[in-house]
């Protein structure tokens, strides 16, 4: 690129500098005012104490909220508790996903695009309607326990809501497509002639799988997980549609103190119990996989 | 075996959805299984009630406003990133991304405290407010996907023949981009309606969307004329789908989205 005989001047530059920032100036301020400020806010509330007659402050600064929650074995069970459906959704995702993607990468142009559409519907409508569908699936009179008790297998309804399986079913329906997409997005970085070249090699199908393909999607496995992991460990609508008061979840329980108890420093300080869950999270899996990248994939064969 | 877990995850996905549509048109006024008979009757109670109606409304007057602006703001910014040094870019960029990453909960419960303490209220300017900050992200990752692949040699060539950098601007750039910027609407519209983690903090009770709505009606026996607006939601959805679809290719607009 002739980039040398366009580049001005050093002095003029800083004046184009200025000029540039002059115009990104009022972005960054909308972007402050909508996105930084208000998480400032939170994390100064999170600090404070109120009194929960009158909701007024008592404490500026005090780490009561976190000794609150630490100090208390419900809230550490309420902690593992999400944590364990956030890691089962998860491993159900990637039972499901991987399979499917597999299958969509393998199909012809016809069924793939079918696939993908079907893939893609339950992220265009609205979870809290995905999840009603499965509050009639899962219902006394729903249609599992219909076919349950025509099949004579129980006489009285199972009690299928309001469980911690339902939550799971309900979360694994809303973020199987996130996990689907990301790892179908790591299967189509690899080239046709690796695979090609491993079976005229004389890797069998089995061998295939698990010394090319499987090692050269990994990328999108981790990430797939990433996604579904962080996203439901903070989900907290389908906690409450399908687990009801029985189920509770750290964002289920953040609303709602904020919302019902009208308790917001205690909802803040879970909300960035949450937020530090995530990112340490999210850290640990970024880690992983660069450290996973050169001992699974083979640079020889590795396609990108 | 692989094509067995595909076709039992299709069911899966489609199941709860086909549970909905089938159970809409049932005779019987508390949901049972198998639906009984079939009737229209409980989409005219459906849209009889005026609570729905008008959340319908503010449903798609919020997701068509906050479209607007998440795409104008979008745009604006994406086209600023490019401009900026390569150090401030990332930086810049990493915090326009951040709400796809953080925690919705966390967005919503910091935004009510922002309102509150600023003296702004519920309204429905904050709750176009909280669905912009959620849907910026989706139009500059789409725009500035467009961007990238838009040699500047072009905007160069317009320059050089005399085009102020507005004209520039009008005349080159924005036509160039025009597919990033009509996903970028479309996804944010999609995303703005379909939201219930912000919209529930936001909400008042003359302002509260459809599925902050739904949300709200689901922790009592449920009726079949409830399950008949779910109803209109997913047809509402698949029709949106259908137009996508013809117009762009679903895959497009996806695929730029959530790569």
């Amino acid at each position: 690129m002739s980039d040398i005989v366009f580049d001005p001047p050093m002095k003029r530059r800083r004046a184009v500098d200025l000029r540039r920032i002059a115009l990104v100036a009022p972005l960054l301020m909308i972007f402050t005012a909508i996105l930084i400020i208000p998480l400032v806010l939170m994390l100064s509330s999170a600090f404070q104490r109120i009194s929960l007659s009158t909701y007024q402050v008592t404490e500026r600064f005090t780490l009561y909220q976190f000794t609150r929650f630490f100090g208390d074995s419900y809230y550490l069970g309420l902690l593992w508790q999400t944590l364990n459906i956030a890691g089962l959704t998860t491993f159900c995702c990637l039972l499901i996903g991987y399979p499917f993607a597999l299958h969509m990468w393998r199909a012809g142009p016809r069924e793939r695009r079918a696939l993908r559409l079907i893939v893609l519907s339950p992220l265009l409508i609205s979870f809290v309607v995905l999840n009603f569908g499965w509050l009639i699936i899962l219902a006394p009179q729903g249609m599992i326990n219909y076919l349950a008790s025509t099949l004579g297998l129980t006489s009285q309804p199972w009690p299928l809501l309001y469980t911690k399986g339902a939550v799971i079913v309900g979360l694994v329906h809303v973020h199987l497509p996130f996990m689907i997409l990301s790892i179908a997005n790591g299967l189509e970085g690899i080239r046709p002639e690796v695979v090609r070249a491993a079976a005229s090699l004389g890797a069998g199908r089995t061998r295939q799988f698990f010394r090319v393909i499987l090692p050269l999607s990994a990328g999108g496995v981790v990430s797939g997980c990433l996604i579904v992991f962080a996203t439901t460990s903070s989900a907290f609508v389908t906690p409450v549609l399908l687990g009801g008061a029985w189920v509770k979840t750290l964002a289920s329980v953040a609303y709602q103190q904020i919302m019902v108890n009208l308790d917001i420093p205690f909802g803040s300080a879970i909300s960035i119990i949450l937020l530090f869950l995530s990112g340490i999270l999210t850290f640990l899996l970024v880690r992983l996989t660069t450290w996973l990248q050169p001992h699974l994939a083979d640079p020889k064969s590795a396609s990108s | 075996m692989i094509r067995a877990i595909t076709y039992l995850g299709v069911i899966f996905i489609l199941l709860p959805i086909a549970a909905i549509l089938a159970s809409s048109v049932t005779e019987l006024r508390y949901i049972s299984f198998p639906p009984k008979g079939f009737t229209l009757d409980w989409y005219f109670d459906a849209i009889r009630r005026r609570e729905f109606l008008s959340s319908f409304q503010i449903s798609i007057v919020i997701a068509c406003l906050a479209a607007f602006a998440s795409t104008m703001l979008g745009t604006l910014t994406s086209l600023a990133l490019r401009i900026l040094p390569t150090r401030w870019r990332s930086l810049a960029l990493s915090v326009v991304l951040s709400p796809l990453v953080l925690p919705g909960v966390v967005i919503g419960i910091s935004l009510l405290q922002f309102f509150t303490l600023a003296r702004l209220g519920i309204s429905t300017t904050t709750l176009i407010i909280g669905h912009v900050v959620i849907t910026v992200p989706y139009v500059v990752r789409l725009i500035s996907d467009s961007l990238s692949t838009l040699p500047r040699n072009l905007e160069w060539a317009s320059a050089s023949l005399g085009c102020s950098p507005v004209a520039t601007l009008f005349k080159v750039t924005l036509p160039c981009i025009k597919a990033g910027v009509m996903g970028g609407a479309l996804f944010a519209f999609i995303v703005s309606f379909e939201n219930v983690t912000i919209s529930v903090f936001l909400s008042a009770p003359q302002l509260t969307t459809l599925p902050v709505r739904i949300f709200g009606y689901t922790d009592q026996a449920i009726e079949t004329w409830l399950v008949a607006i779910c109803s209109i939601a997913v047809v509402f959805t698949v029709l949106l789908i259908w137009v996508i679809e013809r117009v762009f290719g679903l895959e497009r607009v996806f695929y730029a989205g959530k790569s």
